[in-house]
């Protein structure tokens, strides 16, 4: 059997195999055109893309690190000033579990923030801080003695209201009952 | 066969979805039959398909001359019909019955049918390096040059290649032959 017969055999082979092809295809893989095709830029391009798959843990390690090496590039090395750490820690608490759990951290981070400065302020003012569970429309979170001598509480769901100071002390009364 | 190619790719490349879908009339039975003379099955050949033109869209930055259209589309369906026998033993895959279409009329028609299809059967037992030249070079119609652009060896490799498969398919047809005379 000569050269010339097998490639005479293989031309034959390739009509034979050359099976139809489903018509719908085309329409199939035009469909998956992109919307926005990548243009090329030139010769001295290229294009680099990144499919990662990483954990959340990770995935939050890297937006940590990447703000604040952005933050201290742009020349202000003191990071926590801007609150971009406390943002940050939020955002892994957030990732790490599940959203609701950060929400409530913020809360309590935002109370303690306005806690301090009232503080600061010379305010009369008592915080209950993270003995009191988050949502309990009961106990008090935090007080605040009024100029008229009232007290202006703030409870564990956030929402207040101006007392006086028998009704302060009934309230405490409780809390420390349903302790 | 090949509609204005330089014209294409030079759409192509500057994200002209006119020309990305041209590209897709112009290709897809040619990648199409390549994936399936490769041994695949019929969903898992138009499932590449699909694929090699998605990464094709992706990558045409890639795409270093506008004469290199056509085997570049070979390539990237070569690397990715390579990946998925990689990620799966082809076997695992692939309907036995989906193999040979004997029973077409196409195959009635001929008439040294048995000697065609023993030759498929040793084109498929033929190691990769020799099976993919035979198909990109004999049943593809690449020339020699498109044939080593699509799969990054020289052309001198390619000749040597084709020589080699050409040798191992008639020594082995002749045996067949022989066995069948006695």
């Amino acid at each position: 059997m000569s050269k010339k017969n097998i490639e005479k055999l293989l031309s034959d082979l390739t009509q034979v195999t050359a099976e139809p092809v489903r018509k719908g295809l085309s329409e199939d893989i035009k469909n998956r055109i992109p919307h926005k095709l990548i243009p090329h830029k030139g010769k001295d391009t290229i294009n680099i893309m990144i499919d990662l798959r990483i954990s959340k843990l990770t995935a939050a390690a890297a937006i940590i690190i990447t703000l604040i090496l952005c933050v201290n590039f742009l020349g202000d090395k003191n990071t926590e000033s801007l609150g971009l750490v406390q943002e940050s820690k939020l955002l892994v608490n957030y990732f790490l579990s599940g959203g609701r759990k950060a929400i409530e951290n913020n809360e309590y981070t935002g109370m303690e923030k306005f806690y301090n400065e009232l503080r600061k302020q010379g305010e009369d003012v008592v915080y209950y801080g993270n003995t009191i569970k988050h949502g309990d429309s009961e106990s008090i979170l935090m007080r605040i003695k009024t100029d008229q001598g009232k007290y202006r509480i703030i409870f564990g769901d956030m929402k207040s209201k101006t007392i006086t100071a028998q009704e302060l002390i009934e309230l405490q009364s409780e809390m420390l009952l349903k302790k | 066969m090949d509609k204005q190619p330089d014209s294409l790719a030079v759409r192509l490349k500057s994200a002209d979805r006119l020309a990305a879908a041209e590209l897709v009339d112009l290709y897809y039975e040619q990648i199409y039959r390549y994936i399936r003379r490769m041994g695949f099955g019929y969903a898992a050949s138009e499932d590449l398909t699909q694929d090699v033109f998605f990464q094709a869209w992706r990558h045409i930055a890639q795409l270093r001359s506008d004469k290199m259209l056509r085997p570049w589309l070979y390539r990237i369906a070569t690397n990715a019909a390579r990946t998925q026998l990689r990620k799966k033993r082809r076997d695992a895959f692939l309907d036995e019955s989906e193999l040979v279409d004997d029973s077409s009329q196409s195959w009635e028609k001929i008439e040294n049918k048995e000697l065609l299809l023993q030759l498929k059967k040793e084109i498929d037992n033929l190691p990769t390096k020799l099976k993919q030249v035979v198909l990109l070079h004999y049943m593809q119609h690449l020339t020699i040059a498109e044939t080593a652009d699509a799969i990054c060896v020289g052309q001198g490799a390619i000749k040597s290649r084709v020589n080699r498969a050409l040798r191992k398919l008639r020594k082995q047809l002749e045996i067949k032959n022989e066995k069948n005379n006695e």
